[in-house]
């Protein structure tokens, strides 16, 4: 069974003198995912970002292994983040998708709920956005960010799904395509046509919204 | 202090983190904090530090997972302020 996880952090929605105060990033950081910090090659990101990346990356997860057991709770310590390496990205990793200001790209892994997950994570200085990857499923990942100009939750959860549709359109260029919830909230594209479902995964956090999917 | 002192004060802690102005003025113990009031997850520590500060307690990892919706949250500061005593 597939899965899709995905999670985007706004750097402009959150406190900056906040997130590095022990007292707030210990909530969800554990002392070794502090510590791997110091030993990330280059010090390419600041710790600030650092702390959100891995929160994204637990968000992502979670979302992604909610899909297998709704009753998960999010229980962001439980969910073990190794970053691997971080690299910086000079051109956009795909046309289609608005990706501004895209830096670094980090790689690593979760381990939660027994089950051991990839990530990707796209930084720039305006957001950390987070997609599971699941080289084991068939299909091809899809992914996109944009930035909307209404932050308000109801504009975030129409245009996110808007973006959505545009990309299947590209993807898929036959078909009729809904969006469909199970009865514990997770999120299914729906071919109205077939009566396929796939997996897909929304996110949004102040004026950035960001979907991920596989088909 | 009673449940509902402690929801009056809880509605002070999650207004700058919702804009949902008009759901928090008619919260009620079954009121999801992601879900009705529209708070983003990575806020959801905000609030659990600005209650330690509000309250002068420590809310531990197991207890902020517990903190899903407005009812639990005056369940975990209740629990917290009876063993502050």
């Amino acid at each position: 069974m597939i899965s899709a996880g995905n999670d985007i952090v706004s750097f402009a929605e959150i406190n900056p003198v906040r997130t590095t105060q022990p007292a707030f990033y210990k909530k969800f950081l554990t002392d070794i995912e502090v510590s791997q910090y110091q030993k990330l090659p280059g010090k390419l990101i600041s710790f600030e970002h650092y702390v959100w990346l891995l929160w994204s990356a637990k968000e992502a997860s979670f979302k992604h292994l909610q899909r297998f057991h709704p009753p998960l709770v999010f229980s962001p310590l439980k969910f073990v983040v190794t970053v691997d390496r971080a690299q910086k990205v000079d051109t956009l990793l795909d046309p289609d998708d608005i990706q501004p200001d895209t830096e670094y790209i980090c790689y690593g892994q979760i381990i939660a709920a027994g089950a051991e997950l990839s990530f990707e994570s796209f930084l720039c200085s305006e957001y950390v956005h987070t997609v599971i990857c699941d080289s084991m499923a068939a299909g091809k990942s899809h992914q996109g960010v944009r930035r909307i100009a209404d932050p308000s939750p109801q504009h975030q959860s129409e245009k996110v799904r808007e973006f959505c549709l545009e990309k299947l359109s590209r993807v898929k260029f036959e078909g009729k395509f809904d969006f469909i919830k199970s009865e514990h909230g997770v999120p299914s594209i729906s071919d109205v046509q077939s009566g396929l479902t796939y997996p897909v995964s929304f996110s949004h956090h102040g004026q950035f919204v960001a979907y991920s999917f596989k088909m | 202090m009673t449940r509902e002192e402690i929801l009056a004060e809880l509605k002070k802690v999650i207004a700058p983190y919702t804009t949902n102005k008009e759901m928090l003025a008619g919260i009620d113990e079954r009121t999801d904090l992601i879900k009705d009031l529209k708070i983003n997850s990575a806020n959801l520590v905000d609030i659990i530090i600005d209650a330690e500060a509000k309250y002068d307690i420590e809310i531990d990892y197991d207890s902020a997972d517990k903190m899903v919706n407005v009812g639990n949250c005056i369940d975990v500061i209740s629990e917290k302020l009876t063993e502050k005593k």
